[in-house]
């Protein structure tokens, strides 16, 4: 059988069977990188109409998810392109030498009280508040699973910025996660 | 002859690890290391600790049912999609 060649019932097959399954992690992913429910759908929309269109070039079984994801990030940076805005660019060089995030990883204990009273909502907020790159980077990795060669394609970076992205966004992340503590800390003491 | 401890390249390895990056015989070695040095061993178990709360309590976004179906509906019913 040609996969050039699929008939509209073996395409409906692939997607119904494979894509659409991951709709939701999908969507979640869109969220996080626009934060409105209608622009996130329209991504998504967009994500499942190429996923369509290209079906033929997808291996049944293969990694579906991934495939989606480098699918809907480049639509995202072709939303960007055509409204002549660029994605909110990460200066890594802005980040050397602060708070020794290049240097030393950051280590919290969360058992402490402080984190374990934090609530979903803050801790979505810490993480939304992070540059776009780094909030992805740990999407794809900690919420997601994905591996390195994998997020390296979905993000069109190599595998060694994968991982000292990684590390910066976790360090990032922490220090966020402290200043919420130490502001809930705060407030539970008055 | 055994390679000297080294807590910043342990930290960095045990993140590696904790990715999933590592095969079994690195993860292995990396247990080793972790065992023979207390301080090092803490961090570890932060870290794996932390990792584990973000992907416990980080809320997810799922995708509305009414746009889903309408979804489905649009692929279903188009003939023209290629």
């Amino acid at each position: 059988m040609s996969k050039d060649k699929l008939t509209k019932l073996e395409k409906d097959k692939i997607f119904n069977g494979e894509l659409i399954p991951q709709a939701d992690a999908l969507y979640n992913f869109a969220y996080s990188l626009v934060f409105e429910e209608a622009r996130a759908q329209d991504l998504v929309q967009e994500a499942y109409l190429k996923a369509y269109r290209f079906i033929h070039s997808f291996e049944p079984g293969s990694n579906a998810k991934a495939w989606l994801f480098q699918i809907l990030k480049n639509a995202f940076i072709n939303e960007y392109r055509k409204k002549s805005r660029q994605p909110q660019k990460v200066d890594f060089e802005d980040f050397k030498d602060k708070n020794q995030l290049e240097k030393q990883s950051i280590s919290i204990d969360i058992e402490q009280d402080v984190y374990t009273h934090m609530i979903g909502d803050e801790i979505t907020s810490a993480l939304n508040s992070l540059p776009v790159d780094f909030r992805v980077a740990i999407i794809l990795s900690d919420i997601e699973g994905f591996t390195y060669e994998e997020i390296a394609k979905i993000t069109d970076i190599p595998i060694g910025t994968v991982r000292s992205r990684l590390f910066r966004a976790r360090n990032l992340m922490k220090e966020q996660l402290r200043e919420y503590a130490k502001e809930k800390g705060f407030k539970e003491l008055r | 002859m055994r390679k000297s401890h080294n807590c910043k390249d342990v930290v960095s390895q045990f993140n590696l690890m904790l990715d999933g990056e590592l095969n079994p015989k690195e993860e292995q070695n990396m247990m080793c290391e972790l065992q023979r040095c207390m301080h090092c061993l803490q961090e570890y178990n932060l870290e794996e600790k932390y990792r584990k709360f973000i992907q416990e309590r980080v809320q997810k976004k799922s995708c509305p049912s009414s746009f889903l179906s309408s979804l489905k509906n649009k692929f279903e019913q188009s003939k023209d999609i290629d």
